[in-house]
């Protein structure tokens, strides 16, 4: 293994000379790609739930290469799980040889003007996803491609039809499930620009996809194949944009959907306003039964086939990150609105722009009774259970060109009983908490390319009367953060994050009555160094860290609980 | 195992040569995405003339992004006129952000392009890791490369853009 990290760090330092990207050899072709290395140590700390991990040290390595010559394309994506990092799932190094090692991602695809064939791996999205999205997201450990053939016909500009079949990537091994499907997209102004006045868009398009798996269920006839559309509208004129997708799928009992032989549906409808210094937004989605995968016993995130993105706002302030809202593909009922607004320099705030942002969410169950013990009934419209709400505010205001200040104030309701899957249908355990969150966020530069950046956050978080409580994470929250960099090579940050007000159940011998103890407070503190050299990029971190997205040294992921060392390597070429 | 050795064996043989070699640098692949107005553009397209493109990769989530795209906003004017540079911003959002991606952009009052990279075809095609990712295009090539953002790195994009204007 060692000998395999020596030869990685001699990929990197042979093409280092090269400063732009890419390599180009005369009459060959280019040659270009990439490199992230993540490595972690850990070590147990039963204060904040981090096992102990036997291997000590775990890893997560990708390379990329391109050969590229005019219309021809080759690649390929080496992956090195050594062992899966926390948080990624551990298949990735029991599938396969069971090394966690392997080339899972190659392909070669020609493109030309009418026409476009792709052999091997690839990555294709049908509108918004809804019945078909593959794609890549590494840092979730989280990669669905296909492994087939897909064609591709452009017979007249603006018009684009999509064909494929292959089995879909699980891990280092291939579904079971075949996945067939077809697209078609016109887009109006492409395929004749007098067909609609200048300021006017119109595109249409609609999706079929359908998955072949072998019942062998010695108990129910489940269906073999299992068809999806959907069919979708975009209409701009001028500043207004009005969007609309509906997709069905026919009847796929599941591991994710309790069996049920519903069909499955799903609704999206977007409008939008967006002119210089007002952009409004507001959408509806409606959920049924949509979880679609490339094999009916998947779960987790494994063999996803479609996309069913939540439809509320993606905070990245560290502490709001703990309540993440994820979509229920079972069901339910959403609305966002979102609006914009930047107050003009000159204005009676001054000679800086300010921009506000406000933003609401609120997603409901479904209103569903249940029939018999493989059917439900569905109404339209949603029921009284509240899954998520979040009402935001954020404030950016700048001060000249060196002093910026950032604030923002979220109220969120979140059940950790359905988003967290902690509890059964219709069970309450750990039920409905609010968090109010509030931070402030300074920023100062300096002459000669340095800066400091400081964020202030503050959580608190109220529970359900009786219900249960994470045995971690529960109180209040306040979080420090200072980040020095100095453009363009290095940035040093120190935060720490303060988990207050936690308590611990304790129950009574006699009576069995359960009653909540005060217990000590949970400091994460944290110190990372990036150095950073055109595309390469280098970061070393050690401290305690929670789960969530994290956003410091100039780049944001998601990163899993853990305590210890951290290198991160990045590099394209 | 002794595959991805070979591999591996392979590329260091080839980055040692071919950095060698090396006298230009890359063409930028074609991938067709919409702007936000809705126009198809082929991204082949991109820097194919002779204006320099500063290329930027970002995400609604990404902070230091806003951070590198709110420096570009305010001084696209001075830029413009000393290098007549075109910004090209590159939204990796997924449909879970892309559809408001317009009125973040207008609503922040941004007049620089800006691309819908929705299934981010365009940011595997260029090698692109994380987000933000920075590339300077000149003639349809990769001149300077960067990844993350500090406040100052305009100051080192500038001398970048210097370079090019001078050359000419």
């Amino acid at each position: 293994m060692k000998r395999m990290f020596a030869l990685l760090a001699l990929v990197a330092i042979s093409y280092a000379p090269s400063l732009a990207q890419g390599v180009t050899i005369e009459d060959v072709g280019i040659f270009s790609g990439s490199l992230q290395s993540d490595v972690q140590s850990y070590t147990e700390d039963t204060t904040i739930g981090a096992p102990e991990v036997p291997e000590r040290i775990l890893s997560n390595t990708f390379v990329n290469v391109l050969f590229n010559r005019g219309k021809l394309t080759l690649g390929f994506r080496f992956e090195s799980y050594q062992n899966p990092l926390l948080g990624i799932d551990p298949r990735f190094g029991t599938t396969g040889a069971g090394t966690g090692i392997g080339i899972p991602f190659r392909f070669v695809n020609y493109v030309d003007d009418y026409f476009e064939v792709t052999a091997g791996n690839f990555y294709e999205q049908f509108g918004s996803g809804m019945v078909m999205r593959t794609y890549e997201e590494r840092n979730l450990g989280f990669d669905n491609s296909i492994d087939g053939l897909r064609l591709r016909f452009m017979p007249v500009q603006g018009m684009k039809i999509t064909g494929f079949i292959g089995r879909q990537r699980a891990f280092f091994e291939l579904s079971e499930g075949i996945m067939r499907g077809a697209d078609l997209n016109l887009d109006l102004k492409e395929i004749s620009e007098t067909f609609l006045p200048d300021d006017v868009y119109a595109n249409f398009g609609a999706s079929v996809v359908s998955r072949y798996q072998a019942d062998q269920n010695p108990f129910l006839n489940l269906p073999e194949n299992v068809l999806a559309w959907s069919t979708r509208a975009n209409i701009t004129v001028a500043d207004v944009m009005l969007e609309g997708e509906y997709a069905y799928k026919i009847n796929d009992p599941s591991a994710t959907n309790g069996g049920t032989f519903n069909s499955g549906n799903a609704l999206y409808v977007n409008a939008s306003y967006a002119s210089s210094g007002l952009g409004i937004s507001a959408a509806m989605k409606r959920i049924d039964n949509m979880d679609f995968r490339s094999d009916r016993t998947a779960t987790g995130f494994a063999q996803q086939v479609n996309f069913l993105p939540a439809l509320t706002k993606q905070h990245t302030w560290r502490l709001i990150t703990l309540y993440p809202y994820a979509t229920q593909p079972t069901g339910e009922f959403g609305a966002q609105a979102d609006v914009t607004y930047t107050i003009p320099k000159g204005s009676f705030l001054g000679e800086d722009e300010t921009t506000i942002s406000l933003n609401a969410s609120v997603i409901h169950a479904l209103d569903t009774t249940r029939t018999d013990a493989f059917h439900y009934d569905a109404n339209f419209m949603w029921d009284d259970r509240i899954f998520f709400q979040d009402i935001n505010i954020e404030i950016v205001r700048k001060f000249g060109k060196n002093f910026k200040i950032t604030s923002s104030y979220i109220n969120i309701k979140y059940d950790q009983d359905v988003i967290e899957g902690r509890a059964a249908i219709n069970e309450t355990k750990y039920g409905v908490l609010t968090a109010d969150f509030a931070e402030v966020e300074l920023w100062f530069k300096s002459g000669k390319g340095t800066a400091l950046r400081t964020e202030f956050q503050w959580m608190g978080v109220s529970y359900q009367e009786g219900v249960e409580r994470d045995a971690v994470n529960n109180g209040d929250w306040v979080m420090v953060l200072a980040e020095y960099s100095i453009s363009p090579a290095w940035f040093f940050s120190l935060f720490s994050e303060l988990n207050y007000n936690r308590t611990d159940p304790v129950k009574d011998p006699v009576t069995g009555e359960v009653t909540r103890v005060d217990a000590e407070n949970i400091i994460y503190p944290s110190a990372s160094v990036a150095y950073v050299k055109n595309a390469l990029r280098v970061q070393v971190g050690y401290g305690r860290i929670r789960g969530g997205i994290l956003c410091v040294g100039g780049i944001c992921r998601p990163v899993p609980a853990s305590n210890g060392l951290s290198l991160n390597v990045s590099y394209t070429f | 195992m002794r595959i991805s050795l070979f591999v591996i064996g392979l590329l260091v043989m080839a980055g040692t040569a071919f950095a060698q070699e090396t006298t230009e640098s890359a063409s930028l692949p074609s991938v067709r995405i919409k702007n936000i107005a809705g126009d198809l553009i082929n991204t082949a397209d991109l820097g194919n003339t002779d204006q320099p493109v500063v290329l930027s990769f970002w995400a609604t989530w990404c902070k230091p992004c806003l951070q590198e795209l709110q420096t570009y906003h305010s001084i696209l004017e001075e830029w413009q006129e000393a290098y007549n540079v075109r910004i090209v911003a590159v939204s990796i959002d997924d449909s879970r952000n892309a559809r408001k991606v317009p009125a973040f952009v207008k609503g922040r009052t941004w007049t620089f392009d800006v691309l819908l990279d929705e299934n981010q075809d365009f940011k595997r095609a260029m090698n692109v890791n994380n987000v933000p990712h920075t590339f300077i295009v000149h003639k349809g090539k990769v001149v300077w490369s960067h990844s993350a953002f500090a406040p100052g790195d305009e100051e080192e994009i500038a001398t970048q853009l210097s370079k090019i204007v001078s050359a000419k």
